[in-house]
């Protein structure tokens, strides 16, 4: 046996049968639920150049990706991010200027995060991105997927948290010039640390006005019909105005899909991609500490490609959202199967070969094998939850029950039935 | 209702954050200083305490392990957690300071060598400065290092500067005041928002009164 220091990488998976099949199930699930709203399906490299990543003007903390060097020399990045490829492929694939996209993708995402935390660095991500649809229609659409995805996996205990991140960019912008205390509030406000960021602005010379909405800010999330009106009351110029009715009007489009109870605000939110432009969101499931979706308007990234297609778009954390559903679906979870288990015998081994097709062709799940010892192969056969063994011998074909109730077949009976 | 776990920083932190607690009506009946204990409920079965070594308390409370914390901020400066740091309570202050020998001037000729409890405090505040240097990490009696020769500096929590003065040392420069304080998971301030908000708020009164110190 090879001796191996480490058995695995941290933060990666290894899944078995029943577990695999478990995953896959929601992952079809979520799958459905896209292709219903006429999203299609694309695929984006496992790798690329680490300059695609590093020239866009948003973007991941550098530190984090998974990085290798071509025999070539060019550093290269396992996929750290869904978004920035798809809305390449968005911007370099056009038709027509006006023609709009809607786009899914299901994805592994890698992430080089700090050791020891129990983070994931490979994790299964699904996501739809909407192109060349400017209006609060698509991001209510978005939005509605996100709720819709969560309720098509039987999640009901759930909230979808809005921010506008142009609400607090142009209030900073229009009230702080120096980019690194801006960067500085930022964080605290990110942070609710509304203690700390009293003390830092009292340090700044800035109207006490601004500092006391700047304050405010921090206190800006619950419920729509509290923080809306209170953010409109706080708004002190076009940009603040502008948001806050964007985001009234994708509030009004989510009660008329239905979804309005669903719905909570911060307004606190600030952009950790950069790429994001307006409307953002993320979503949470009860009892679950992290947030299992998230999303948002993101005007401008297209345009490093050379196409203005203003879009947005959410990714959902498939591992995540295999950890809720198994914590609420405890029963009727799926197993990895087999109908039939023929044994044979060298004479009868090619009947049984031909049956076996037979079988398979009719949709059952059939495994054949030499009969060598038959408890033994029972004992197994009920392990590997097999259902019913066949044995072809000379004397002709034996059925022997092995997980389910009742009377045992005759397989050409079954195949007459077929 | 739902419940609330919040996880205590075991020690002096705990102590007095219990004794808040139940100053806002969470009462913690089975909880004495002696007992070996380390999940608690309160008289109302509405909360649960548990008590965990300070350095681990940002990490239950990102992943939601825990939904509210008590916790020192030197601890989050170190641990650099992604939660929401809610409220100052206050207590349990003290400065984090670089501290070395009487009279020590920083050289500018090679690089400095910094002996620390918390690594990325001390560097990140020299690496804000420009300053090129080393750090040592150490778990204990950090005095020591400047004393013998093992660093120039150290980076550490100064309280009423008596260790330093016995030991012939000094504060040269105050980086950051430290105090205890609430953190929140991400997630449960908004999952949870009814009684987490009304806990926050029930802290913030008491911490205005200024008893815990």
């Amino acid at each position: 046996m090879v001796q191996l220091k480490n058995m695995l990488p941290e933060g990666v998976e290894t899944l078995y049968g029943d577990e695999y099949a478990f995953k896959d199930e929601i992952l079809n699930n979520v799958k459905n639920t896209f292709r219903s709203y006429g999203y299609r399906q694309i695929l984006t490299p496992t790798f690329e150049y680490f300059d695609m990543y590093k020239e866009m003007f948003g973007g991941i903390n550098f530190r984090q990706m998974l990085k290798f060097i071509s025999p070539q020399g060019d550093v290269m990045v396992l996929r750290p991010d869904a978004t920035i490829p798809v809305a390449r492929m968005a911007a370099k694939n056009i038709r027509d200027k006006d023609e709009y996209l809607k786009f899914f993708y299901t994805a592994p995402i890698f992430r080089q995060l700090e050791t020891q935390k129990g983070d994931e660095r490979e994790f299964l991500q699904a996501g739809v991105e909407y192109f060349a649809n400017p209006n609060p229609e698509c991001d209510a659409e978005i939005i509605a997927i996100g709720i819709k995805t969560l309720i098509d996996n039987g999640i009901e205990d759930f909230r979808i948290d809005l921010g506008q991140v142009s609400y607090l960019g142009s209030l900073l912008e229009e009230v702080e010039s120096d980019q690194h205390v801006r960067k500085q509030i930022i964080q605290l406000i990110e942070s609710k640390n509304q203690g700390d960021l009293k003390s830092y602005l009292e340090q700044r010379p800035m109207e006490i006005q601004y500092k006391e909405l700047i304050l405010n800010v921090v206190t800006m999330y619950g419920k729509p019909q509290e923080v809306l009106p209170l953010a409109q009351k706080c708004a002190i110029n076009e940009g603040m105005i502008k948001a806050i009715e964007n985001c009234e009007e994708v509030v009004r489009i989510l009660e008329d899909y239905g979804y309005k109870d669903y719905i909570i605000f911060d307004l606190g939110f600030t952009n950790p991609l950069n790429y994001y432009t307006g409307i953002i969101f993320k979503g949470y499931a009860d009892n679950f500490g992290k947030a299992i979706l998230q999303g948002g308007r993101y005007d401008q990234l297209t345009m490093n490609f050379g196409t203005y297609k203003p879009a947005c778009g959410f990714g959902i954390n498939i591992n995540y959202l295999v950890e809720i559903v198994s914590m609420i679906k405890t029963k009727d979870r799926v197993t990895c199967y087999t109908d039939y288990l023929i044994l044979y015998e060298k004479s009868t081994r090619k009947q049984a070969l031909t049956d076996a097709e037979k079988l398979r062709k009719q949709g059952y799940i059939v495994e054949t094998n030499e009969l060598t010892d038959i408890n033994k192969q029972t004992l197994l056969a009920k392990q590997r939850n097999i259902h019913e063994i066949f044995v072809v011998d000379k004397n002709g074909c034996n059925g022997i029950e092995v997980i389910r109730n009742g009377v045992t077949n005759d397989i050409k009976e079954i195949l007459n039935r077929g | 209702m739902d419940k609330v776990k919040i996880a205590l920083a075991k020690g002096r932190t705990a102590d007095i954050a219990i004794e808040m607690l139940a100053q806002v009506g969470i009462v913690f009946r089975d909880y004495s200083k002696n007992s070996r204990k380390l999940v608690f409920k309160d008289t109302s079965g509405q909360v649960e305490m548990i008590l965990v070594k300070s350095g681990d308390v940002p990490i239950y409370v990102e992943k939601g392990a825990a939904d509210v914390g008590v916790v020192g901020k030197d601890v989050l400066l170190e641990e650099e957690a992604d939660i929401f740091e809610v409220l100052n309570l206050k207590f349990g202050q003290c400065r984090m300071c670089v501290c070395g020998k009487k009279d020590y001037e920083l050289s500018f000729n090679r690089k400095l060598i910094v002996a620390s409890k918390y690594p990325n405090i001390a560097k990140n505040y020299f690496d804000g400065k420009g300053i090129h240097c080393e750090i040592i990490k150490l778990n204990g009696s950090v005095e020591l290092a400047p004393i013998i020769g093992l660093a120039d500096v150290i980076v550490d929590i100064v309280e009423s500067g008596k260790t330093l003065k016995e030991n012939h040392l000094e504060v040269l420069k105050d980086i950051y005041d430290i105090s205890a304080r609430l953190v929140v998971n991400k997630v449960s301030l908004k999952t949870k928002s009814e009684i987490i908000k009304s806990l926050i708020s029930r802290l913030e009164e008491l911490t205005l009164k200024g008893e815990f110190q």
